[in-house]
């Protein structure tokens, strides 16, 4: 992403991908068997609830119905990777935004646990920290006294985005719905009427933002955070703190779902996941047990979309020097969680 | 979405760090997070840390995949 920069403020932002486009040229012409194995051998990162989104989408256009049991362990797969995720992110990459070192070590504890009592330990004394209760981010008051005082990096990281530049990409970019399998119904009906749909995704005419803020818009301190700062830099991390406790903490709040099947057609269907980072959509046509068309829309295109959140975000920042620029840049990119590596150019006019 | 692309660990260094090539490039990582890699392995890494070990059979499979992929238009 290149940021142009008049020695005060950010005066453009362009954001290109690099990515190479593999879905479809990997997945079609395959049967639909080899197609739902290669999926999670092609994506490191969120390889799982790739594989939950292939085999709904692939159901869905065989007009296979799915039972419930089936359906919910699957979703249990979901939201244990997305935990993972958000830990790699809160263990490894935010320490270094803060300041502080790294807990590889905590991380690899929560690997080899992936779920249950081992990671919710981890989670309290790491990142909501040992002195705090769960309930700490349930009210807006008591999630600014956490703030306040707790020592964990994640309270840290928050801390010092408040203090610093608490409006930091803020964006009028709209949140999408919470409501994945109505925001999947409609991303159907969009890639049937646009081949490039899925390189730079809209939600009624316009780009949309999707990932943790999306989804705990509703929830008091996120809320409260969101109502001070904008959706900013800082109300997405915050949001992202408060769903990881919301996720693992032992009295649980009722889930909302986080994976669905959208029949299209016969042939034609979707698989929708909301991920760490996003809304993750999978899209299949299918003719005589063969991936005719395969597409994907991923988180990272919502938010990194040419005019979505990050690029408005930017927009206008102040920054006095292009270390601070750079340093502004790279905790505005972190808030939105990219799955892929980046690189910041400033080019100063 | 990011790839899934294999590694190969070239040098295990005492301690968590190794030499991996990546298709010809060479760069230090480390295996804290997959600490029963060995030289020969092939891992996955992510912003400087493996972060998932792979049975090679699987991991030459998905590198024929790639290298059999056009780049992109």
């Amino acid at each position: 992403m290149r940021a142009a920069w008049d020695g005060s403020r950010v005066t453009g932002v362009e954001i290109a991908s690099r990515r190479p486009r593999v879905a479809n040229r990997l997945l079609a012409g395959r049967t639909v068997d080899e197609a739902v194995a290669m999926v999670p051998r092609l994506f490191s990162l969120c390889g799982r609830s790739q594989a939950v989104a292939a085999a709904l989408a692939c159901e869905a256009a065989a007009g296979q119905v799915h039972d419930a049991r089936i359906l919910s362990e699957r979703e249990g797969a979901v939201r244990s990777e997305a935990v993972q995720e958000v830990l790699r992110r809160m263990l490894l990459d935010w320490p270094r935004l803060a300041g502080m070192a790294p807990d590889a070590a905590a991380l690899g504890d929560a690997r080899r646990a992936l779920t249950g009592d081992a990671v919710r330990a981890i989670v309290k004394a790491r990142i909501v920290g040992a002195g705090s209760d769960w309930a700490v981010l349930d009210d807006a008051a008591s999630g600014d006294r956490w703030l306040e005082a707790a020592a964990t990096p994640v309270a840290a990281l928050i801390r010092r985005s408040a203090a610093e530049r608490p409006a930091l990409a803020a964006s009028e970019v709209a949140l999408l719905p919470a409501d994945g399998e109505a925001v999947a119904r409609a991303i159907g009906v969009a890639l049937a009427a646009d081949a490039a749909f899925e390189r730079a995704p809209s939600w009624r005419g316009a780009p949309a933002e999707t990932g943790a803020l999306a989804r705990m818009r509703m929830q008091p301190w996120v809320a409260a955070v969101a109502a001070r700062s904008g959706r900013s830099a800082l109300a997405r991390l915050a949001a992202r703190g408060a769903e990881l406790g919301a996720q693992v903490r032992p009295d649980a709040p009722p889930r909302a779902r986080v994976a669905g099947a959208v029949p299209i057609a016969p042939g034609a269907g979707l698989g929708w996941v909301e991920t760490a980072r996003g809304l993750l959509v999978h899209a299949v046509e299918i003719a005589a047990g063969t991936v005719r068309r395969y597409r994907i829309v991923a988180p990272t295109e919502w938010n990194f979309h040419p005019r979505g959140a990050l690029a408005a975000g930017l927009a206008g920042v102040a920054a006095a020097g292009e270390g601070e620029l750079r340093r502004l840049v790279h905790l505005a990119v972190e808030s939105l969680d990219p799955c892929v590596a980046y690189r910041v150019e400033v080019s100063q006019a | 979405m990011c790839l899934a692309v294999p590694v190969l660990v070239v040098k295990r260094h005492d301690g968590e760090d190794a030499i991996i090539d990546a298709g010809g490039v060479r760069k230090q990582v480390s295996l804290a997070l997959v600490p029963e890699a060995r030289e020969g392995d092939y891992v996955i890494v992510h912003v400087g840390y493996a972060i998932g070990r792979l049975d090679p059979d699987e991991a030459l499979k998905t590198l024929a995949l790639f290298a059999g992929m056009e780049p992109a238009a």
